[in-house]
């Protein structure tokens, strides 16, 4: 599969999506004004790399600033990790958030609360 | 509503933008990215405005007096009426410093383009510096850019202090002139001050507008742990907001126009404001869904939250999207909204939340 690489932009978040090295990561800001054609492809390539996952899968997000639409992407592609541990293999969202950032850390607890799949805090 | 209020008081505006507060370059710079975005002039107008933008700003530091907390703070006021562009500050001046402005601005008045070329040139050689530096060279330059006399007036406000009114006027070449009198400005003032906002903003919303704006509210938040949170919330809110006129606004050919006003109350606290057309039938059913978000506790809210979350609907053309629920629950339920008729089958969709 070709990674994606996105650099990020003053709106869009930083994307390594890459099997082979095992990098799965989206850092930065998250508020383009249209999210779902932002994630789209993002989404798309996921779930077809969910067919034949790496065993384990870490997906890492760590977002300074953010919209609503973009976390309910986030949130599609999260779910992908979950199907990937319901097919047997190993897998977990490493949820990175700064000291004293309530609501990144708030929408990592959300996330934990709605999804099977383990998503890990970290604060740094 | 302010959004509504204010919306009416600068009906013929094409574009208008409002600052209150504190003046250094920083800020110049980010008010410069914030007409930039919301101007659809030629390239040169929109250099020249710049540039006047930033003189006016020079002269407005140049008197500021950042010692006292209790004066009313420097405005700056620009706005698009009818293809003319006007620019106004208003500011405290020693009143020892009133007879040399007046008799600069007079004289300045006076001439004609080819006299104001040569007292720029002659200034420019003297180099001559107030003692607060700047060399009447400023107020040279505003009147060459704008091949308009510089409308000015003094206004009483202590033993030792006048409030200094300064109003520039540019029209583009293909336009009609048209007059805005300084009492006119100092209405919108007195509605600024009385409703303590500091940013106003009025005209077209698209995302290139957002960036400024996100800019200049970060700039104003002081950076450190404690308020990390107000800070996250805040702008989480805001990009909401904005967003939310490119969603719900009615559009004027590509455009989403609509108000962004931004204030400050006495315990601090910042409230956020937008104001913007809807269809009425879009606006019917957006004043039930938020009727009916005003009215849940908050593990109603999060349930809400979840369902569309996890919903399938795009968010395009929605009532009440994930955004407007998000409000509600990073605000404790302080949001205000209200929807008043327009013309043309139309609403106009006010909504405030005040951030804690």
């Amino acid at each position: 599969m070709e990674p994606i690489c996105l650099n990020p932009t003053e709106t869009t978040p930083e994307v390594v999506f890459d099997k082979k090295a095992g990098i799965f990561k989206i850092t930065g800001r998250s508020f383009p004004e249209d999210s779902l054609t932002f994630y789209k492809p993002l989404l798309n390539w996921l779930m077809e790399y969910s067919e034949d996952a790496n065993d384990p899968t870490v997906l890492e997000v760590q977002l300074e600033y953010f919209n609503s639409g973009s976390l309910k992407q986030v949130f599609k592609l999260l779910y992908v990790i979950e199907d990937i541990m319901e097919l047997g293999k190993e897998s977990k969202v490493i949820w990175h958030y700064k000291k004293n950032d309530e609501l990144m850390l708030q929408k990592g607890q959300e996330f934990q609360k709605f999804l099977e799949v383990p998503v890990e805090l970290v604060e740094h | 509503m302010d959004s509504f209020e204010l919306d009416l008081i600068l009906k013929e505006d094409d574009f208008s933008m409002i600052y209150r507060g504190e003046f250094n370059d920083e800020m110049t710079y980010e008010l410069m990215e914030l007409l930039n975005s919301g101007i659809n002039d030629k390239k040169w107008v929109r250099k020249r405005l710049s540039y006047l933008v930033a003189e006016c700003f020079q002269n407005v530091i140049r008197h500021a007096d950042t010692e006292n907390s209790d004066k009313p703070d420097p405005i700056l006021i620009t706005r698009k009426k009818k293809g003319n562009h006007f620019i106004t500050s208003i500011n405290l001046v020693e009143n020892s410093e009133i007879e040399k402005l007046n008799e600069m601005l007079s004289a300045l008045n006076k001439l004609d383009d080819s006299n104001i070329d040569e007292a720029f040139h002659e200034a420019l050689q003297k180099n001559q510096m107030s003692e607060k530096g700047g060399a009447g060279l400023g107020l040279i330059e505003m009147a060459r850019k704008t091949k308009n006399p510089l409308q000015h007036e003094f206004l009483p406000y202590s033993d030792d202090e006048s409030i200094f009114v300064l109003q520039l006027k540019m029209t583009s070449p293909d336009q009609e002139p048209i007059t805005m009198s300084i009492q006119e400005s100092m209405d919108v003032y007195n509605e600024i001050i009385s409703r303590n906002i500091v940013l106003l903003r009025k005209g077209n919303f698209k995302q290139e507008s957002l960036m400024p704006v996100f800019n200049l509210f970060e700039a104003n938040l002081a950076y450190n742990d404690e308020d990390l949170k107000i800070r996250k919330k805040g702008l989480y809110i805001l990009i909401e907001m904005l967003q939310n006129i490119a969603r719900h606004g009615k559009t004027t050919g590509e455009e989403h126009e609509g108000i962004f006003i931004l204030s400050i109350d006495n315990n601090e606290k910042y409230s956020i404001e937008t104001g913007n057309s809807v269809d009425r039938e879009h606006g019917v059913s957006l004043e039930r869904d938020l009727t009916e978000l005003a009215g849940f506790d908050k593990i109603q809210l999060n349930k809400r939250y979840k369902h569309q979350l996890m919903s399938e609907n795009p968010q395009a053309g929605e009532g009440a999207g994930i955004g407007i629920i998000e409000m509600f629950r990073n605000c404790d339920g302080n949001v205000q909204f209200n929807f008043e008729s327009l013309p043309n089958d139309a609403l106009f969709f006010s909504i405030k939340v005040l951030l804690n």
